[in-house]
């Protein structure tokens, strides 16, 4: 593999940088490989091969470099001081990326980090009453009920529930208070009930006709995610704790119907009948099929490096059966994997909530706060530490789009049923921790954005 | 670019309406350029499948889980030589310190770093304001933040000190060799004190290293003062020992590797996850996984054994040993073998090198067996264990099943060259000398 002519490139990057970026690069587009050091690319630190390749690619997921040439063909990439060209066998120009300055890059950079904080750079609609403290999840009513509703958690231990009118107007309906911060929240399939996740170590119900707010699961520490199953079969609530168990429950029963050991705290999880994943502390991932009953399905390393934060299941687009999950970590990338992937090279991983900082090209990364589903398009959202939230096609491998910056991190976004609205939380995520914490001027927003053609999947597809 | 048009009909009045009431903008960004006509995007390809084939295959290991085992020594080496790099992006980046690190994606993490998720600290935080220990918080921070600073420069200096480079080499492969091994981290790190249950399990981990103190030496000291270092916010005593130990490992020689260590200047692990554990106040015995690094810390963990010899009092380490496939991280084989490893291990340098350089891969291959398969028994109907023990128990496992037999373990004695069999038979492996196989059965110390 690797038709890379690129061996007379130093193991020990002492090339100059200029040697270097006068080097003609080529690469078998296939595999891109072989190539051990390239220093002075865009950075000192971009001095692999790899680390190019990565550049490549981002620059062309938000579509600055396109290739039109088939996974079969050869081409030759050419990096010079001045960009990336790329060529086919016939010497043809397919493609040509500027390396340096924004020009090319879009107006990005015009707008980028520095400019002053903004609460509503993308102007949507703000949810009125919003809560005190940071928003830990959104979630909207399910596509059942005729009125669409949304319900948010906090960290002021608060569950809150809003009306969305057809004007995206919103109106607060009701409240509900936990003895400690709220983590989770999910909906009953009928749109009836909503539960609830707390560091109080149990989980409620809350019964949005009779607003009846009990208990219905207990942990020995936090729990970090609640999920609604409602199988063929059976329906139960699914508790994932810091006590490193994951709890299925009856609702009417003080015990758990079921306990299932975790190698670590749960960090993450997602249900879509009738597939269930968690993600944990020290990178552990779990797959649990439910049909039946719950069974662990698989365990997985995990395709990425660093501490898991988000999961979000996907449906296959003809089945519509549950098939993969895109897996968000604290290290501004997002892994989609596919459960059975009949071709590996139908799992990857891409970056995502990074901008470069002022200092020495230095890229600053952030934590992919959530992942959610188009209901819809199948396509995609993540949002971030940077106070920005991303639409991409997996499918593609593409940005759809970026949204301007917010002046607090994102913590939670999620879509109603139709796929028409976007809900998405800016407020703080602890991701500088206590230092970066003043509640004073944190004032939590949840904004509405109408989103369906924003999310419609990359034509290439 | 052809529109087209995806809302269905009674989507389309609201989202009028929507559109109207929102100000709505059309879709930018990203450009209608993108990728148009073009039938594939090739270089998506390098995901995967260069990672079995190409000379530079780490960074692409993500796709495929096979592709782990057919990681060459090259490419663990790679990997090694990537850490620094890695560690540096990772510093200088602000990404959030506190997390695990994988060797790559999809290979397993490094020992034995936690994960720590701001969610935690968050409401660690929030009842220290409750309980007006926000200052001990804070301490607990800045004290925890140096601990990950000092665990990345650890790996930072990999390049430096070839004796800890040669081991996550070996690490690395070992691992990759098994494929994947479902890490399980430490015992939590009892963080947050509204799970105050974890605190117990960090101490057992301690009680049983404060047990092999002999064999350390000086860092028994920190041992010991870690037994008392429980959860956070109860005011925990900082620990000063140990940055000390951490910075300067005083390994008194007895342990091989601990020799080793201090030969290079570099400290390592061993004693560095006591220090660990003395700052995250309940890190645990999990310190296991340090074997790793090859020395000391838990030996228990490291060798398996802890279960039956632990002399803390009161706390389940047999339990946590049971149920921590990290026991068996790497070397679970060798309960079977030498219950007692401990004094021999490091004693006499052989048994370790068996552990460490040995098959001890093969053994993380029995967790990963057991973990992917049916056997997993995960959910007998009703009664669920309530303890990891049904899931991924050493007892679940069958080492035979797995692993074609404990000799292939060994070198055989005619087999090692003269240096080899010389550093074998020394009490302690001469730095720079370390043998890279694993010692003949014959030789260890049991």
């Amino acid at each position: 593999m690797s038709e890379s002519s690129t061996e007379n490139l130093t193991k020990d990057g002492k090339e100059t940088v200029d040697r270097i970026l006068h080097q003609k690069v080529h690469f078998k587009l296939f595999y891109v490989g072989s190539v051990v050091e390239i220093s002075g690319l865009n950075s000192t630190r971009r001095d692999t091969e790899a680390q190019l390749v990565d550049y490549i690619e981002e620059k062309q997921i938000e579509g600055k470099l396109k290739l039109l040439v088939s996974e079969d063909d050869k081409v030759i990439i050419n990096v010079s001081r001045y960009g990336i060209k790329v060529l086919d066998t016939s010497g043809q120009i397919t493609s040509k990326m500027s390396l340096f300055g924004g020009t090319s890059f879009g107006p990005t950079s015009v707008f980028g980090s520095t400019t002053t904080a903004n609460t509503n750079p993308m102007k949507d609609i703000e949810v009125t009453s919003p809560p005190d403290d940071s928003v830990s999840c959104v979630k909207f009513s399910p596509g059942v009920l005729p009125s669409t509703f949304l319900i948010a958690s906090s960290w002021d231990n608060k569950v809150s529930c809003w009306e969305v009118q057809q004007s995206g107007q919103t109106i607060p309906k009701a409240q509900q208070t936990h003895a400690g911060p709220v983590l989770d929240v999910d909906w009953s399939d009928d749109g009836t009930k909503v539960f609830t996740a707390s560091c109080d170590k149990t989980a409620k119900l809350w019964d949005l006709n009779s607003n009846q707010f009990v208990q219905v699961a207990q942990h020995d520490a936090p729990v970090k995610t609640v999920h609604w199953i409602k199988a063929q079969n059976y329906s139960c609530l699914m508790t994932g704790s810091w006590d490193k168990t994951l709890k299925f429950w009856d609702t009417r029963s003080a015990n758990p119907i079921l306990t299932v050991s975790l190698p670590e705290r749960c960090y993450c999880a997602d249900v879509k009948y009738p597939m269930a994943v968690v993600g944990t502390a020290g990178r552990g991932l779990i797959i649990y099929q439910l049909e039946n009953q719950p069974q662990e399905f698989k365990r997985m390393e995990s395709p990425l490096k660093y501490q898991h934060r988000c999961v979000s299941i996907f449906l296959d687009k003809k089945s519509n059966a549950p098939t993969g999950f895109a897996l968000g970590s604290i290290e501004g990338r997002v892994a989609i994997q596919y459960v059975n992937a009949t071709n590996p090279k139908d799992n990857f991983t891409f970056k995502c909530h990074r901008s470069n900082g002022t200092t020495n090209n230095v890229q600053d990364i952030y934590a992919v706060n959530d992942i959610a589903f188009h209901p819809v398009h199948g396509t995609l959202a993540t949002v971030g530490s940077d106070g920005r939230f991303s639409f991409w096609d997996k499918d593609a491998r593409t940005k759809l789009k970026t949204s301007e910056q917010f002046d607090q991190p994102i913590t939670t976004c999620n879509f109603n049923a139709q796929g028409n609205i976007f809900a998405y939380a800016s407020s703080y995520d602890w991701s500088k921790g206590h230092e970066g914490y003043d509640p004073q001027k944190m004032k939590p927003h949840i904004f509405l954005r109408p989103c369906f053609d924003e999310l419609k999947p990359s034509k290439r597809t | 670019m052809a529109h087209r048009k995806f809302p269905p009909k009674k989507d389309m009045a609201s989202l009028k309406q929507l559109k109207q009431a929102f100000h709505f903008q059309d879709r930018h960004g990203g450009g209608g350029d993108r990728g148009s006509g073009s039938r594939h995007v090739a270089f998506r390809d390098s995901f995967g499948s260069g990672y079995q084939q190409g000379n530079n295959p780490y960074k692409w290991a993500s796709s495929s889980p096979q592709a782990g085992s057919s990681q060459t020594t090259a490419s663990a080496d790679d990997i090694v030589k990537n850490i620094p790099k890695e560690i540096e992006i990772w510093q200088t980046s602000k990404t959030w310190p506190f997390s695990c690190i994988g060797f790559e994606a999809n290979l397993p993490s490094f020992p034995d770093i936690p994960d720590l998720s701001p969610e935690e600290l968050r409401l660690e935080a929030y009842m220290a304001i409750q309980q007006n220990t926000l200052d001990q918080y804070k301490l607990k921070v800045s004290q925890l933040a140096e601990q990950y600073r000092q665990w990345q420069e650890q790996l930072k200096v990999n390049s430096t000190d070839p004796s800890l480079r040669h081991r996550l080499v070996r690490a690395i492969k070992n691992s990759c060799g098994q494929q994947k091994v479902f890490r399980q981290s430490s015992e939590s790190l009892a963080f947050y004190s509204l799970g105050g249950q974890t605190a117990s399990t960090a101490s057992s981990g301690f009680g049983t290293g404060a047990s092999h103190s002999s064999v350390f030496g000086g860092s028994s000291a920190s041992f010991a003062q870690n037994v008392s270092f429980s959860g956070f916010g109860q005011g925990s005593s900082p620990s000063a020992s140990s940055t000390s130990v951490f910075g300067g490992n005083q390994n008194s020689g007895g342990g091989t590797f601990g020799q080793a260590g201090a030969n290079t200047g570099g400290s390592f692990f061993g004693t560095s996850t006591s220090a660990v554990l003395n700052q995250s106040g309940g890190n645990s015995g999990s310190s296991t996984s340090f074997g790793f690094f090859g020395q000391t810390s838990s030996g228990g963990g490291l060798f398996g054994q802890s279960p039956a010899s632990s002399s803390s009092p009161a706390h389940g380490f047999g339990a946590q040993a049971t149920t921590s496939p990290r026991t068996g991280g790497l070397f679970s084989a060798l309960p079977n073998q030498s219950p007692s490893a401990q004094g021999s291990v490091f004693g006499g340098a052989s048994q370790t090198k068996g552990a460490m350089f040995g098959q001890s891969g093969g053994f993380t291959n029995v967790f990963q067996n057991s973990s992917s398969g049916s056997s997993l028994a995960a959910f007998p109907g009703s009664g669920m264990p309530t303890s990891n023990q049904g899931m991924l128990s050493p007892g679940n496992v069958s080492f035979g099943a797995t692993h074609p037999g404990h000799d292939s373990l060994y070198t055989a004695v005619d087999k090692l060259t003269e240096e080899e069999k010389e550093q074998f038979e020394a009490k302690t492996f001469s730095f720079g000398k370390i043998p890279l196989r694993p010692p003949p059965k014959e030789m260890i110390n049991i």
